[in-house]
């Protein structure tokens, strides 16, 4: 082919010249080539022309108008004259245009129309050269869709992003930055970035230490809203490059970390309060919790009421240390209300549930704050409940900014610590003070003696019985009658025998009995007696003693009723209690203790405390330092229930004492923690997951990244090849054919080879774009049967002369990326439509069947078919079965289709018969859980 | 009488033609065989019982094939005894380093870009054809 172009006796006339420049422009198959002459008629018709519009020469050369190469609609509005007309005036007409093929497919070309003239200048025709560029068209459109993608994902991120130039400028943000800031796009941008955190020098250290670093992980800072809010934030930054590589400013990504430190300030507090409450009083207890919720919300007043168990009476217990400088005229733990009195600041108990009020100072009705003197702008009061009981109340109020969520949270939370511990402390000092009592009791000892002469009858008592009997020794005498006389009638017949029983058993006797004084009152004694006998057994004397044990009875009374007070408590405690011995033996145990092992208190007491734990080394490690070390705070151990099940627990212990001060146990209380536990595996899990997600997602980038990298490779390499072309047989012409071309004809082919250069160079640029694309992936319920049915409608309509026989289910549900499955789709019947382009009665079929825990699908064709040889190459990228010369592509739909399956956690094969026709299957996982 | 012939093994059409016109401006009088994917190239260099007489002087291969790619058609030559010295040159598009590593690591006897530009194509094609025809030493 070659030898006969360039056969140098071939050129040698004009003549031979011109038809030499006809063999060439006949034999180039890459370019339609087509002259024509003023009015459109075909003159010449290459090799390329055949090729790309189906007409053979003869068919057209000399007997049709160019106007056939035009779709009916360009011709209706005369545009293939326009264009002549267009071309004559400037020399050169070039543009893109749809074209129309013999068969009636249409298609994107890109054309050049050049006028001829003869030797004096004057017009004679036209040159047209045409090529397809359909597939260079959808590229670009893709290319713009991946853009207009990536930008997509960056705006739904809910972690604000911003760019920073290395002014310190704001370059561009997201939405989830204007939301965070309050700030209108337009206004963040140029603005200085510092400008929007609580701390600007910190913020500038920041973005400069990116600069100078290259990236920073997890710097701390705070944004601040426009309305006053402040949202903690950790910052991962790294600069980012322009196209020749150099930095163009920093990439910085908040992660909102507001509510991870409001735990933290929470643990915190619950830590101070722990300490105050080892250090004060009930009522210092009472205003660190306020002062803590007060700090938490960064309110400027605080309040904390007991609510009586009528639920209608609220007792100021304590104000927070600012609200007490404004509040010094009345005093806390002093103030009682009815509920009735207080109007909207105690909506909380009327309404059960926390109330927040930023709008209370335009509220009709605020009587009865206790604020008194302070104006109250918002307010926030959360009740505590214990039961089905409200049992305080905490307030807060006038914060700078709204009270929000998790003000609400926060307070809450403080508000039922503050409970528990101003519990505690309360049922704490009852014990102390009944133990006083008990020791005031022991300290009385009024004892008066009596003696009685049995053989002479003679009775003689002290002056202390006469002061207990309140008796005047003056105007009555001692005698054994009066003595009856003062007992309480109701216990002189049991005093009477223990007396006469006690002569004749010979035995000492002890009893403590009631004297009714002469005005009513009653007193309590003890009476000891013993009797002295003679040698024949004859009763002489008997001695005896009277302690005036009133006091005591009294005391011992009221430590009895106090003891079952907090014994009460003790039981009604929801934290299992226990004391151990010494032994590590279990002394005692509260209700709550039987319920969370399901072992009887008589079960319990005598055994190894160490039994009922998981690990009872460690719990009897527990005692054994409490015991050395007088207390232990928050050990950890696993309380054993009968039925296996295991709770989480904290104990508190420390040892107490007998009243001679000598240790005689451990006191261990338990904090059923299970459930902060489980809390805290699901952040752990919810944490982790996160870090998967990251993974995925990063593992996904880096799969497309790949994919692209594949791509532009291959882009770089067939994009090039049809340039070389341009050039080279531009310049061979130039070469071989000076003299045959005209000076505008040799300008004409400079400019092809000018523009082959710029299209180099675009190729270039394209690549650096798509090194920019990123993807994304969202399930949603599709029906892909609908689905094809667009695409089958869109392809018809494209090539409306074609018959096609579609043959598609009436609905296949799935689980999986809408942008994504449209692709595979498109690519699938686009291939199908293809490939059974050379058949009068194609069809195309799509199927769907369901087998164990996958959905198969099946894109069916009668077309061209494959060897199956080269089956395993169908879905490389830019793998071709096919020259482009028979069925054009670009070889990349096949990859393309692979990658999105596999993405959807599916498989994709085919099966195909040279002539008969091909089936591509696709898989999806059942459900929605696919990976 | 073995003959000196080149084989081109070149799919596109256009890049046939542009470096026959080529060797033809450069005036060398061997004999260039094309075929136009891998598949046909192994068939040429194997397929003959005298695979010694279908021996060619130099293959120009490009790497980007249909059916069988350049590299595998490399790897074919190297593994067979009776090509595994043949000169094989590399005429491709790409300048991906991991092409340049793989061609080499095959035992590549070079490595062409084919540049757009046409002035520069002719030239590399003729110093091509004159250094591998006329200067170079085949092994017997």
């Amino acid at each position: 082919m070659s030898s006969k172009l360039f056969d140098p006796t071939i050129i040698g006339t004009a003549d031979q010249a011109l038809d030499f420049i006809g063999n060439v422009l006949e034999s180039s198959t890459a370019y339609s080539i087509i002259g024509q002459d003023l009015d459109g008629k075909i003159l010449l018709w290459n090799e390329g022309a055949h090729r790309l519009y189906g007409y053979e020469p003869d068919e057209v050369v000399g007997r049709a108008n160019t106007s056939i190469l035009h779709v009916p609609e360009d011709v209706r509005v005369g545009k293939h004259e326009q264009i002549r007309a267009d071309a004559l005036r400037d020399g050169k007409w070039e543009g893109v245009v749809s074209r129309l093929r013999k068969d009636g497919s249409r298609f994107t070309a890109s054309v050049v129309v050049t006028p001829r003239r003869d030797s004096t200048g004057l017009p004679i025709g036209y040159l047209l050269i045409s090529k397809d560029i359909t597939a260079e068209v959808r590229l670009t459109a893709q290319l713009k869709a991946a853009q207009f993608y990536a930008r997509s994902l960056i705006e739904v991120s809910l972690d604000p992003l911003v760019t920073i130039s290395a002014e310190g400028k704001i370059t561009d943000v997201n939405e989830a930055s204007v939301q965070a800031t309050g700030v209108p796009r337009g206004k963040l941008i140029g603005t200085d970035f510092s400008d929007y955190f609580t701390e600007p020098d910190k913020a500038r250290a920041g973005y400069e230490q990116v600069f100078r670093l290259g990236v920073v992980r997890d710097y701390p800072l705070e944004l601040r809203h426009r309305e006053g809010r402040v949202m903690s934030v950790l910052y991962n930054a790294s600069v980012y490059r322009d196209e020749r590589g150099k930095i163009a400013g920093v990439f910085a990504a908040a992660r909102d970390v507001t509510e991870r430190k409001q735990a933290e300030r929470i643990t915190a507090a619950r830590l101070r309060l722990r300490e105050v409450a080892a250090a004060s009083d009930l009522e210092g207890v009472l205003q660190a919790t306020v002062n803590e919720a007060e700090l938490s919300t960064g309110s400027a007043i605080g309040y904390y009421h007991f609510l009586q168990a009528d639920q209608r009476t609220l007792s100021l217990q304590a104000s927070s240390t600012r609200t007490g400088d404004g509040f010094s005229t009345t005093q806390a733990g002093g103030l009682h209300y009815d509920i009735d009195q207080v109007g909207i600041w105690a909506d909380c108990v009327r309404q059960r549930q926390p109330v927040v009020r930023n709008d209370y100072a335009t509220l009709p009705s605020h009587q009865g704050m206790p604020a008194g003197q302070t104006k109250v702008l918002r307010e926030l009061v959360v009740p505590v409940f214990r039961g089905e009981q409200i049992v305080a109340l905490l307030g807060v109020g006038n914060k700078a900014t709204d009270y929000d969520e998790k003000d609400v949270q926060a307070v809450s939370l403080l508000a039922d610590l503050g409970w528990d511990i101003a519990e505690s402390k309360r049922a704490s000092e009852e014990l102390q003070r009944s133990e006083r009592s008990l020791r005031e009791a022991q300290r009385l000892a009024l004892i008066g003696n009596w003696e009685l002469d049995l053989v002479r009858d003679a009775l003689t008592w002290s002056d202390e019985i006469y002061r207990i009997f309140e008796i005047d020794p003056t105007e009555f005498g001692a005698s054994y009658e009066a003595f009856l006389a003062a007992i309480h009638p109701d216990d002189r017949e049991s005093v009477n025998r223990a007396y006469t029983d006690s002569v004749r058993d010979r035995t000492p006797y002890s009893i403590r009995h009631r004297l009714r004084m002469k005005d009513g009152r009653i007193k309590y004694v003890q009476e000891r007696c013993e009797t002295f006998y003679d040698a024949e057994g004859r009763p002489q004397r008997s001695i005896g003693t009277v302690q005036d044990v009133t006091d005591r009875q009294h005391a011992e009374d009221a430590l009895r009723l106090a003891n079952a007070y907090n014994r009460s408590l003790i039981e009604a405690s929801l934290d299992p209690l226990v004391t151990i011995g010494p032994d590590g033996k279990i002394m005692d145990v509260n209700t709550a203790t039987e319920s969370a092992t399901d072992h009887t208190r008589a079960e319990l007491i005598g055994t190894d405390f160490s039994d009922y734990f998981t690990e009872p080394a460690k719990a009897r490690a527990g005692y054994e330092q409490v015991f050395r070390e007088g207390t232990v705070r928050d050990y950890p151990l696993e309380l054993r229930h009968r039925d296996g099940s295991v709770m989480s627990v904290l104990y508190n212990a420390s040892v107490f004492k007998n009243e001679r001060g000598e240790v005689s146990g451990v006191f261990a209380a338990a904090r059923d923690i299970t459930a902060r536990k489980r809390t805290e595996a699901e952040i752990l899990r919810l944490n982790s997951s996160l870090e998967q997600r990251v993974r995925e997602r990063t593992s996904e980038l880096e799969a497309v990244n790949r994919e692209l990298e594949s791509f532009a490779y291959s882009v770089s390499h067939d994009l090039r090849a049809p340039l070389r072309s341009i050039d080279g047989f531009g310049r061979i012409l130039l070469r071989d054919e000076t003299a045959a071309l005209s000076a505008q004809g040799r300008a004409n082919l400079e400019r092809i080879r000018a523009a082959t250069q710029r299209m180099a160079t675009l190729i270039d640029d394209l690549l650096q774009l798509s090194r920019t694309v990123r993807s994304e992936f969202r399930r949603t319920s599709i029906d892909l049967a609908a689905m094809a049915r667009a695409i089958a409608g869109e392809l018809d309509a494209v090539d409306p002369a074609r018959r096609v026989t579609w043959r598609i289910a009436s609905a296949l549900p799935v689980h999986a990326d809408p942008a994504l499955m449209r692709l595979v789709l498109e690519n699938l019947l686009g291939n199908a439509w293809k490939f059974t382009g050379r058949k009068a009665e194609a069809e195309i079929e799509f199927t769907g069947t369901e087998h164990h825990d996958e959905k198969v699908f099946c894109v069916r064709d009668n077309g061209a078919g494959f060897d199956m040889a080269y089956a395993n190459k169908l879905f490389g990228a830019f793998q071709r079965l096919h020259s482009a010369e028979e069925f054009p592509g670009t070889g990349i739909g096949l990859a393309t289709v692979q990658r999105i399956v596999h993405r959807h956690g599916g498989r994709v094969w085919a099966e195909s018969a040279v002539g008969v026709g091909t089936c591509f299957y696709f898989t999806l996982p059942k459900g929605e859980l696919g990976t | 009488m073995k003959e000196n012939y080149i084989l081109l093994v070149e799919d596109n059409a256009d890049d046939v033609a542009l470096t026959l016109d080529a060797f033809q401006q450069s005036h060398i009088a061997n004999r260039v065989e094309v075929v136009r994917d891998g598949a046909a190239a192994l068939e040429r260099l194997f397929g003959l019982a005298d695979t010694a007489a279908a021996r060619p002087a130099v293959v120009l291969l490009d790497l980007k094939l249909p059916k069988v790619d350049g590299l595998e058609v490399l790897r074919r030559i190297r593994a067979e005894p009776s090509t595994k010295r043949l000169p094989v040159v590399i005429l491709t598009s790409s300048r991906e380093e991991r092409d340049l590593l793989a061609s080499y690591d095959l035992h590549a006897n070079s490595y062409i870009r084919k540049p757009v530009d046409f002035d520069q194509f002719m030239t590399a094609v003729q110093q091509l054809g004159l250094y591998w025809l006329l200067l170079n030493e085949t092994a017997p």
